[in-house]
C-alpha cells in the first residue's frame, strides 16, 4: 500500500483505476476539454467535465482522446524524507 | 356418368386439398427452400444451412438510412431478451422469458404478433418454476415451426408443442434423463425441425449433467432417438473420459444446429465438459465436448465429429451456430461447414465427413499457435489454469470467448462469413481476480440495461468481422468500444445489420463494413436480428434490452 501511494504520488498516471479514469480531449477546432471519465460507446463519450458539468460529447467532433490524470506529478518536487511523510500521513487516515 | 364422377372426384380433391392447405401451414419442404418464400422467416437461422442470410433486399444500401421504428414489443420479464422471431405469413411468433426476479415463478410465454404493427393475436403461458435456470439466465432462444404447430424447449426441460393459430398446448413431452429429475437438463436452445422430427440439446453443461441431443415426433411428442454427447463405457470415445467422469461431464447443446438435405446429416456444436476450468478429474480428450457432431437425422447415429479443444479447461463451449455452404475451394466446389468458435479460431470442415481444410484465429489467441495434419490444435505450454499447471499468464480469448451463442451470418451474395467477437479479451484463470467469469479484465455478461463502459482497446472491445471462408482472411471489421453479445443478419441488400452492448442496433455494407446506419435502442442487444416481409414491405426485428422493435423504410 505505501508503495502505491508513493508511485501514485510521484507517477500518478502509472495505475489509475478503472473507476478514476480520467481523459483530456482535444476537439478538432482546437479547443481541451478535460474531465472525469463516465463511459465511452462507439459514438459518444460521456464525461463529467472539469466545471462538474455532464457532457455527451460527439466522437465526430474530438481529434485526440487521452487518458491523463488531473493530478501533477511530485517527482523533483519532494525530498525522499518529504514524500516518506506524506505517505505516512496519508496511511494513518481513516475512513468515516 | 363418367363426367358427372370425374367431377365430384375434382371437387373432393380440391377440398381436401384446401382442407391439408388450412392444417399444412409450414411443410418440411418450406423449410428446406427458404428461398422461395424470403417474405417468411421460418427457423431459428431463417434457413436449414444456418445462414441468417435475407434474400430479401428492399432495405439495400442505398436506403438503409431511411429506416425507421414501425412498431416495439415489450416483454412483461426483466430476463434478456435472446429470441429470434419467427414470421409465417405476417404472423409473428416470439418468447417472452420468465422474468429472473429471484423470489418468483414465472412463464414462459409464446406470443403471436402482427408483424406489421406488432399487436398481439394470443399468449400461450407455460409456467416456469424458480428452481428452472440455466447457468447465465432463464433465457429462450427460440421456435421451431412445422405444419399448424409450434415447438418450443423449456427451462424444466420439456419440448412442447402448440398451436399456432390458437395457442392452445397440443403436447407436453419431459426430457430430463434422470428420474426423478435430480440434475438440470434447462432446454433454452430452439428447436430444428428435420423431416417430422423435432430436434433439441439441453443446457446445464457447466453442472454435473450426460448432455444429449434428442428427436421427437413433431406429431405425438414421442421420443424418435436420444444421442448422448458424452459415450458411455465401451462406446467408442468412451476411452476419452477418466474414471466415471462421463457420468457428469456436461456437454450441454444450447445452440441450434443446421441440416443438410442431400447427406441428411444434422450438425450441432456440443458445449464445453464440466467442471469448466479444471479437468483434473477428467482427464483425455473428453469426447464429444466440445465438438461439432454430425448425426444421421432419421436415426440420431454419429456419422463423424470434430473437436476443436480437446480436454477443455477455458470454458470454450462450441455451441456455435454450424453454417453450412458449398464453396470453390482451389478450383474445386467443396461442400463446407463453417463455424467461429468460442476459442477464437475459424473453422472450415468438409461437411461430408468431418474433414479439417483449414482453421485460423480470428480474434488474438494464444492457447494454441497451429494445427497437426488432422487438424489438432498444438497447444502452448502453460496456457491453462493455474491449477492444472499453468503458468498463471493471461489466457485469450476469456472463457467467455472470441466469440459465443450469438449467431453469426453467411451471405451467398458476397460469399463471406460475418462474425460478432471480442478482440482482446483475456481472463487469468479459473477464478480471475474481480472477473468472475468474465475474465481478468472485468468483461462482464450480458445484461438488458446500459451500463458505463471505460475500458480501452487493450483491455477489450467488441468487432464485427467478415471472412472470406476460402482463405479464412478477414475482410473487414467494424469496431465497437464495448463488447457485444448481439447476432449477425445479412442481406442481398448488401446489408449487415448487428447490435451491441453499447444498446445500438446498426446496419453496415456487407461488402466493407461501412457504417449506414445506427439508432440507441436503450438496452442491450443480446440477440440475433432476422427479416421478413409484410405485403411487399421489407421489415428487420432485433430484439434490445426486454423489448422487441421492427423497421422498416420510411413510407
Amino acid at each position: 500500500m505505501m508503495r502505491q501511494l508513493a508511485q501514485s504520488i510521484l507517477d500518478p498516471n502509472a495505475v489509475v483505476s478503472v473507476q478514476n479514469r480520467y481523459v483530456l480531449l482535444t476537439m478538432k477546432d482546437g479547443k481541451k476539454i478535460s474531465g472525469k471519465l463516465l463511459s465511452v460507446d462507439t459514438f459518444f463519450i460521456q464525461i463529467f467535465d472539469s466545471s462538474e458539468k455532464l457532457a455527451n460529447i460527439s466522437k465526430d467532433t474530438v481529434r485526440e482522446m487521452t487518458m491523463t490524470s488531473p493530478m501533477p506529478s511530485y517527482r523533483d518536487k519532494l525530498t525522499t524524507q518529504e514524500l516518506a511523510d506524506v505517505v505516512s500521513y496519508l496511511m494513518s487516515l481513516k475512513g468515516q | 356418368m363418367n363426367r358427372k364422377l370425374q367431377i365430384v372426384r375434382v371437387a373432393l380433391g380440391l377440398l381436401i386439398f384446401v382442407a391439408v392447405s388450412l392444417q399444412a401451414q409450414v411443410t418440411f419442404e418450406n423449410l428446406l427452400h427458404t428461398e422461395k418464400e424470403p417474405h417468411n422467416w421460418l427457423t431459428y437461422s431463417g434457413n436449414l444451412l444456418g445462414q441468417r442470410y435475407s434474400l430479401l433486399n428492399q432495405i439495400n444500401t442505398g436506403n438503409v438510412k431511411n429506416l425507421e421504428l414501425q412498431w416495439v414489443w415489450q416483454a412483461k420479464s426483466l430476463e434478456k431478451f435472446e429470441t429470434t422471431s419467427l414470421v409465417k405469413d405476417g404472423i409473428l411468433y416470439t418468447i417472452q422469458a420468465p422474468s429472473n426476479t429471484p423470489t418468483a415463478n414465472g412463464t414462459t410465454q409464446i406470443v403471436a404478433l402482427d408483424a406489421a404493427t406488432g399487436r398481439p393475436f394470443w399468449t400461450f403461458s407455460y409456467p416456469i418454476p424458480m428452481t428452472a435456470s440455466a447457468c447465465c439466465g432463464r433465457v429462450n432462444r427460440g421456435l421451431a415451426i412445422l405444419g399448424n404447430t409450434l415447438y418450443m424447449g423449456t427451462l424444466d426441460s420439456h419440448i412442447i408443442a402448440v398451436d399456432a393459430k390458437v395457442g392452445k398446448l397440443v403436447w407436453d413431452t419431459p426430457v430430463n434423463p434422470t428420474t426423478p429429475p435430480a440434475r438440470t437438463y434447462p432446454i433454452t436452445v430452439a428447436p430444428l425441425i428435420v423431416n417430422d422430427k423435432v430436434i433439441v440439446g439441453t443446457a446445464g453443461g457447466d453442472g454435473p449433467i450426460r448432455g444429449f441431443l434428442a428427436a421427437f415426433d413433431a406429431k405425438t411428442g414421442k421420443e424418435a432417438w436420444r444421442f448422448y454427447n458424452i459415450p458411455g463405457p465401451g462406446e467408442p470415445g468412451s476411452e476419452t473420459w477418466s474414471g466415471e467422469s462421463w457420468k457428469t461431464g456436461g456437454a450441454g447443446i444450447w445452440t441450434t444446429g443446421s441440416y443438410d438435405a442431400e447427406s441428411k446429416l444434422t450438425f450441432w456444436g456440443v458445449g464445453n465438459p464440466q467442471p469448466d476450468t479444471d479437468g483434473r478429474g477428467r482427464l483425455g480428450d473428453n469426447l464429444y465436448t466440445d465438438c461439432v457432431i454430425a448425426l444421421d437425422s432419421d436415426t440420431g447415429k454419429l456419422k463423424w465429429y470434430y473437436q476443436f479443444t480437446p480436454h477443455d479447461e477455458m470454458d470454450y463451449d462450441s455451441t456455435q451456430v454450424p453454417v453450412l455452404a458449398d464453396i470453390e475451394m482451389k478450383g474445386k466446389m467443396r461442400k463446407v461447414l463453417m463455424l467461429a468458435n468460442r476459442n477464437g479460431v475459424m473453422y472450415v470442415l468438409d461437411r461430408t465427413n468431418g474433414e479439417f481444410i483449414q482453421g485460423k484465429p480470428f480474434v488474438k489467441v494464444n492457447w494454441m499457435d497451429g494445427f497437426d495434419e488432422k487438424g489438432r490444435p498444438h497447444r502452448v505450454p502453460g496456457k491453462v489454469p493455474v491449477v492444472s499447471g499453468g503458468d498463471g499468464t493471461a489466457i485469450m480469448p476469456t472463457v467467455l470467448g472470441g466469440t459465443n451463442w450469438y449467431p453469426p451470418s453467411f451471405s451467398p451474395k458476397t460469399g463471406l462469413f460475418y462474425v460478432s467477437a471480442w478482440e482482446n479479451s483475456k481472463t487469468g484463470g479459473p477464478t480471475p481476480p474481480g472477473g468472475g467469469r468474465g475474465g481478468a479484465n472485468g468483461t462482464p455478461m450480458a445484461d438488458i440495461v446500459l451500463a458505463p463502459n471505460v475500458k480501452t482497446e487493450e483491455e477489450g472491445y467488441g468487432v464485427v468481422r467478415a471472412f472470406d471462408p476460402k482463405t479464412l482472411d478477414q475482410k473487414w471489421e467494424f469496431k465497437m468500444n464495448d463488447i457485444t453479445w448481439a447476432g449477425v443478419l445479412s442481406t442481398a441488400g448488401d446489408v449487415v445489420f448487428s447490435g451491441g452492448r453499447e444498446g445500438y442496433f446498426f446496419a453496415l455494407d456487407s461488402r466493407n463494413g461501412a457504417l449506414l446506419w445506427k439508432i440507441p435502442l436503450g438496452g442491450q442487444v443480446n440477440s440475433g436480428p432476422m427479416s421478413y416481409s409484410v405485403n411487399g414491405k421489407q421489415f428487420v426485428a432485433v430484439a434490445a434490452g426486454t423489448s422487441l422493435f421492427s423497421f422498416a423504410l420510411r413510407n
